[in-house]
């Protein structure tokens, strides 16, 4: 058998379509009729209809069915009407169907039970099917979510994003945290060779300034590149999370700050591992005002957020120009001090290399943990620097905020 | 009841100029009824589903909506591809702010409707299609929604796939409507109750969804 047919239409007082076995279309077949899952009655689909035999399924066209419902049968609103041909276990396609409600027959009454909710009714048809193959999962009962807090919501947010992205980052590569790492040590390892080369800060494992070479080095080094790493993290922070935006919760900046936070913890961590390993092979290591670091790094930190959210808001649908921003932030590495302390700078660059905020945030971390160096850097204008970018970061992101949401 | 009262909705193209997919739309969807949506590629269905699940907003004018819409369900889920399936159901259940012990249970019921066996622990990017949408469809059913919004996602089930969504919507009906974008008529036939006609901008409702569909089918030939 290969049945083909359709539930047309269920009113108050009608139940109408046709079907036919395609195998056998000479012969009507019979059907049987269920109300709210219940046997209501059979009929066989014999009369005239001459739109399927336009379609050419039916040679004659004698396959409808219609079922004129006495007065005190009638349907109501909620009745779920469910028609298959006998024997089989499938319903014809529109089966089962809700009841319209007539508006001629005042019948607001169901003769098969008072408004049957569409769920009990739904209960009763399904328990009609034969056993299903596939029993479905038994879901608790969850308590009503609680309400949540706008604060609560981007809390739940932040910290999702990160778990996600620490695991997608770290969790899946063996070398994760080595390689995210790589690019500092490699410069601190840099310039203690370029200080063999060149026979001055006592070779490569030498003293500088009061303290281990490395140790030197590596505040220079780790503070521009928390800074660098924040902004670089922030731009593509936005692009990479649009396919994210289904969750309604989450908004551009969480995936900036997530990423922003990540970086700058990756670089206080391998300070604190390159100082624990000089410590403990009893090397030369100072923290002169440990305090007066933490806040010249977080400026730092905020500087990188503030520049990096202004940068890949006006980046994020042009890919010309985030490839022209990372090509100008490049000379940074070396005009930021990392490599140099303010205090000698030549004569002839000082005037303009002195603009630099980041320059400034740099020597600052230098000054802070080093007794015996004094930095000539500038809180207030650091300070300046760090609140104009959050402020113009900000309001770029506010504002554009629409535009970057809509992929 | 979703209503949408006159919304205007373009998007720019990578060449800057603008695609006006609606202009002017009014609707008036009843609530829970299951709503059938039809019309050809490119006509506009998948952009109705993200304004009504207000993952894109409109240019102008207003939708609003007796009940919480669920995003839309469909391909494109977001999942990282070195992550696995339980990595995505957890990040989904953190960022609802499920408790720990919520979680679980929840973690419990979507590996059990998904029903991808070993694969719930490995990276997406090993997936099939099939078990994307297998996942993706199991993590939106674990929570509960007034309106579930699925965007083509049941073209790539098999027929357990089906078995499964059908007895999904079937415990869920009269709680929750179905809002079901498809091409397979036969689906919307048997799930959805009135219908949505969208033709290039145009969206004509129709109270059975045999209409439109009927609509639909002689538009195209």
């Amino acid at each position: 058998m290969r049945i083909i047919g359709h539930l047309d239409r269920v009113t108050a007082s009608q139940i109408r379509g046709w079907a036919l076995d395609a195998d056998a279309a000479a012969l009507p077949v019979q059907l049987e009729v269920r109300i709210n899952g219940h046997f209501f009655s059979t009929v066989v689909a014999e009369k005239p209809r001459p739109d399927v035999a336009a379609k050419n399924l039916h040679p004659t066209g004698n396959c409808g069915f219609v079922i004129d419902l006495q007065p005190d049968q009638q349907l109501g609103a909620a009745d779920l009407v469910s028609v298959r041909v006998v024997g089989m276990s499938r319903d014809l396609s529109g089966s089962p169907m809700l009841c319209k409600p007539s508006t001629t027959t005042g019948a607001s009454r169901s003769a098969f039970g008072d408004a049957v909710a569409p769920s009990q009714a739904a209960a009763g048809e399904e328990s009609t099917h034969p056993p299903s193959l596939f029993t479905l999962p038994a879901l608790p009962t969850f308590p009503a979510p609680p309400q949540r807090t706008s604060f609560r919501i981007f809390v739940d947010s932040f910290v999702a994003l990160f778990l996600r992205t620490m695991k997608a980052r770290f969790g899946t590569q063996r070398f994760g945290y080595f390689l995210a790492v790589l690019e500092p040590l490699f410069y601190i390892v840099l310039m203690r060779g370029s200080r063999l080369l060149a026979g001055r800060g006592g070779g490569f494992l030498g003293e500088e300034a009061g303290v281990d070479g490395f140790f030197y080095h590596a505040i220079g080094i780790i503070s521009f590149f928390i800074f660098m790493r924040v902004f670089n993290s922030c731009l593509g922070a936005i692009n990479s999370t649009t396919a994210l935006f289904n969750y309604r919760q989450l908004k551009p900046i969480d995936s900036i700050l997530v990423t922003a936070v990540i970086e700058v913890g990756l670089m206080l961590t391998l300070f604190s591992v390159i100082v624990m390993i000089l410590v403990l092979i009893d090397h030369k290591v100072e923290a002169d005002d440990l305090l007066m670091f933490l806040t010249a790094a977080s400026l730092l930190f905020l500087l990188g957020v503030g520049l990096g959210l202004l940068a890949d808001v006006y980046t994020a649908k042009s890919p010309a120009l985030r490839k022209f921003v990372e090509i100008i932030n490049r000379p940074l590495l070396f005009m930021s001090g990392a490599f140099f302390t303010m205090q000698d700078l030549p004569a002839v660059i000082k005037p303009y290399i002195v603009w630099n905020p980041i320059l400034h945030g740099v020597d600052l971390c230098r000054g802070a943990l080093l007794s015996a160096y004094d930095s000539p850097g500038d809180w207030i204008y650091l300070l300046t620097w760090v609140l104009a970018s959050l402020w113009f970061g900000l309001a770029a992101y506010r504002r554009n905020l629409y535009r970057l949401t809509q992929a | 009841m979703i209503k949408v009262e006159g919304v205007y909705k373009s998007y720019l193209l990578p060449s800057g100029k603008r695609h006006q997919v609606y202009s002017d739309l009014w609707l008036n969807l009843p609530g829970k009824t299951n709503i059938g949506i039809v019309g050809h590629n490119g006509a506009g269905k998948s952009t109705l589903a993200r304004l009504l699940s207000k993952i894109d907003l409109p240019d102008s004018g207003k939708i609003t909506c007796d009940g919480l819409i669920s995003p839309p369900i469909g391909l494109q889920s977001g999942f990282l591809p070195t992550l696995s399936g339980r990595d995505a159901a957890k990040f989904a259940c953190r960022i609802r702010g499920d408790s720990p012990q919520t979680q679980k249970l929840r973690l419990q019921y979507i590996e059990a409707l998904a029903d991808i066996g070993k694969f719930f622990d490995q990276p997406t990017k090993v997936y099939s299609t099939g078990m994307r949408a297998r996942l993706a469809f199991a993590i939106s059913m674990a929570y509960d929604y007034e309106y579930y919004l699925i965007d083509e996602l049941t073209a790539v089930g098999d027929e357990s796939f089906r078995q499964r969504s059908d007895a999904v919507f079937q415990a869920k009906r009269g709680k929750a409507s179905i809002i079901l974008i498809s091409h397979s008529m036969e689906t919307l036939r048997q799930w959805c109750d009135v219908g949505l006609y969208v033709n290039k901008g145009v969206v004509k409702y129709f109270d059975d969804i045999n209409e439109a569909i009927s609509l639909y089918k002689k538009e195209q030939a």
